[in-house]
């Protein structure tokens, strides 16, 4: 304040001595920055008082620290960034190509590597890379010997046909001692009482039965489950009249519908042998043979198509019976598979590999 | 002429399939030993058409890109099902936790609990007592934690025909502690980017926005066999197939890595 009161004095000094005006101003700007200046300097003093010791003692070690703790990680980055640097300037083209998502996303597309044994330890190694579009892959040439040949990585995990395609995969599942178990009246069975009856009428023969029908523990879990991520398809090797009546009680306990229903008559006899489930009859125009499964508990069954099988044991009686609950996680993973006879084919082990 | 009928109508499909009819003439039906013998035979011959030409994807190739969509789906099976059971028993511990308490409250202590906050602590026990009967009974036990515990088990029964096993991978004490550490800094970027974006209205190309955004990506969580993985039945496979599988995942994830990088980066 002193200050002030000093400079406007002297202003007002000045005014009475009768000077010009642009001379007195400018001096008193010139004051007023010394002034400032004064201030800003005994601040900045202050502060590094204040700081001294925080600085040399705490801010200045951690950063020393840190830089060392840091240095090869820089190095890392520098000589990244040199090589990368290096490689740009060799390719015309540029750095980055981004990548489109109209391209082939199956294995196609993909690129490959090789595997070659090691001869010394005679475990695999890969030998080489090659990238490989799809436009020049007829004229890349196999090198090296291999039993399982080249390997080829697709650009997605699933390919968008499989993943965003409405159709879905077709399950086909067996009726008797698969999902049901059924027994007729003159028979003796621990737990009749409890069944579901039905009556059968064969119209040729104006026979009637009365059969008591069993589900197999969690069967409407499982059917209510799998009706979410397949087409269902029931076939049976039984005949119509008795499946019809047992198929609708089936379909009753679940949300979900069978979208066909083949029965003894869509089978192929072999004698000696018994009835053959052809699953070339329930692929249509859009679904091929890799995407049909069938669940059946008899081999015979699918003697025709070993490899779009999966095998459940047979069911009877058995309370504590969990077949169908555990297959429901394996059903689930391979809705999205390419083909599903790459994985069911490995039941057969190794002659998986060699087709 | 029974038996003749399945294989050629085999080979048809496989013709109209387009796939190779090497393939078609290996699936065919095998009732006897004999036929067995025929159908090594001709798988042989059809491998080594497969080497020579170079232009067939291996079967190897195919069935490991299968396997690989299969271990992803069930480990994705497998974090819904332990986040479940995890999810279930902090509420059903925290149920009991309040009962035992209310409990306690009621019967245990020396100075008896009167008026209303006696009726509320005997509304709270019953209420919970009848919550809990209904969750056993109505089977949500059974579904939320009896079942997601016995998920290996269960699986593992149900693709055992396929002659693969589902694993748990342990991780070692580094590695939890590196996925901790990019939990950690990845929420907090998140956290960070939402309030410098929502709250604060600063525009992307804010040097604080763009720091947070890389740091969303050097803190990705690691991909891959990290935790659960399929492995084949080594009384089934030969080492070359077992180790090739493992080599053949390795590779697809670290090659799916570098891809996901590589788009954040070219997003941002």
């Amino acid at each position: 304040m002193n200050a002030v009161s000093y400079i406007s004095d002297q202003l007002s000094k000045r005014d009475k001595n009768g000077k010009t005006e642009d001379v007195e101003d400018k001096v008193a700007v010139q004051k007023r920055e010394k002034i400032v200046r004064r201030r800003s300097k005994f601040t900045s003093y202050a502060w590094a008082v204040i700081l001294f010791f925080p600085q040399w003692l705490i801010i200045k070690p951690t950063q020393l620290i840190w830089w060392i703790i840091s240095l090869p990680l820089l190095l890392i980055e520098y000589g990244l960034k040199s090589r990368l640097q290096r490689k740009s300037t060799k390719r015309s083209t540029g750095t980055l190509q981004s990548i489109s998502e109209l391209e082939e996303d199956d294995l196609a597309g993909g690129d490959e590597i090789f595997l070659q044994r090691d001869a010394v330890k005679g475990s695999l190694a890969p030998a080489k890379y090659r990238r490989s579009r799809s436009g020049s892959r007829s004229s890349t040439v196999m090198l090296g010997t291999k039993r399982m040949g080249r390997f080829l990585f697709p650009k997605k995990l699933i390919p968008r046909s499989v993943l965003h395609a409405e159709k879905r995969k077709r399950l086909v599942v067996d009726l008797d001692e698969t999902l049901i178990h059924s027994a007729s009246r003159t028979t003796s069975h621990s737990n009749s009482a409890q069944g579901h009856m039905v009556e059968i009428r064969f119209a040729i023969s104006g026979v009637s039965t009365l059969y008591y029908v069993h589900k197999r523990p969690h069967c409407d879990l499982f059917l209510s489950k799998v009706s979410k991520w397949y087409d269902l398809v029931v076939f049976t090797a039984s005949m119509r009249e008795y499946a019809d009546p047992v198929i609708d009680w089936l379909e009753g306990s679940f949300s979900g519908r069978f979208s066909k229903r083949l029965y003894r008559n869509n089978c192929i006899l072999r004698d000696g042998v018994g009835y053959i489930k052809d699953l070339s009859i329930v692929c249509g125009p859009t679904v091929t043979l890799g995407e049909v499964i069938l669940v059946d508990n008899s081999p015979i069954s699918y003697a025709m198509n070993v490899d779009n099988a999966i095998q459940v044991e047979g069911w009877i009686s058995d309370p504590s019976d969990t077949d169908l609950l555990t297959l429901l996680p394996f059903l689930e993973a391979l809705r999205y598979t390419t083909d599903v006879r790459d994985i069911l084919a490995l039941k057969n082990s190794e002659q998986a590999f060699l087709s | 002429m029974d038996t003749e009928i399945p294989s050629i109508r085999l080979e048809e499909s496989g013709v109209l399939e387009g796939s190779v009819i090497a393939t078609g003439t290996l699936r065919s039906p095998s009732f006897s030993g004999g036929a067995m013998e025929r159908r090594r035979s001709n798988s042989r011959t059809s491998s080594g058409r497969n080497v020579k030409s170079s232009n067939d994807i291996s079967s190897a190739s195919k069935i490991f890109r299968n396997l690989l969509i299969l271990e992803d789906d069930l480990r994705r099976q497998a974090h819904r099902q332990k986040l479940l059971k995890w999810q279930f028993t902090i509420f059903l511990s925290c149920l009991m936790g309040v009962a035992g308490f209310a409990f306690y409250e009621l019967y245990f202590t020396n100075g008896s609990v009167k008026g209303l906050q006696r009726y509320v602590f005997q509304f709270i026990l019953l209420f919970i007592g009848i919550t809990v009967a209904l969750f056993h009974l109505g089977g949500e036990y059974r579904r939320t934690i009896v079942i997601p515990r016995k998920f290996f088990a269960s699986t593992n029964k149900g693709i055992r025909q396929f002659n693969i096993k589902l694993v748990k991978v342990h991780s070692t004490w580094n590695e939890k502690f590196t996925d901790f550490v990019r939990f950690t800094s990845r929420n907090v970027a998140h956290f960070n980017i939402y309030l410098l974006t929502k709250v604060c209205r600063l525009s992307k190309e804010n040097a604080f926005v763009v720091f947070w955004t890389s740091v969303t990506v050097r803190s990705q969580p690691r991909i891959g066999a990290v935790d659960v993985k399929l492995v084949l039945n080594p009384r089934s496979f030969s080492a070359e197939i077992r180790e090739g599988w493992e080599i053949y995942r390795d590779e697809f994830w670290a090659r799916e890595g570098a891809r996901r990088r590589k788009q954040t980066h070219c997003e941002t």
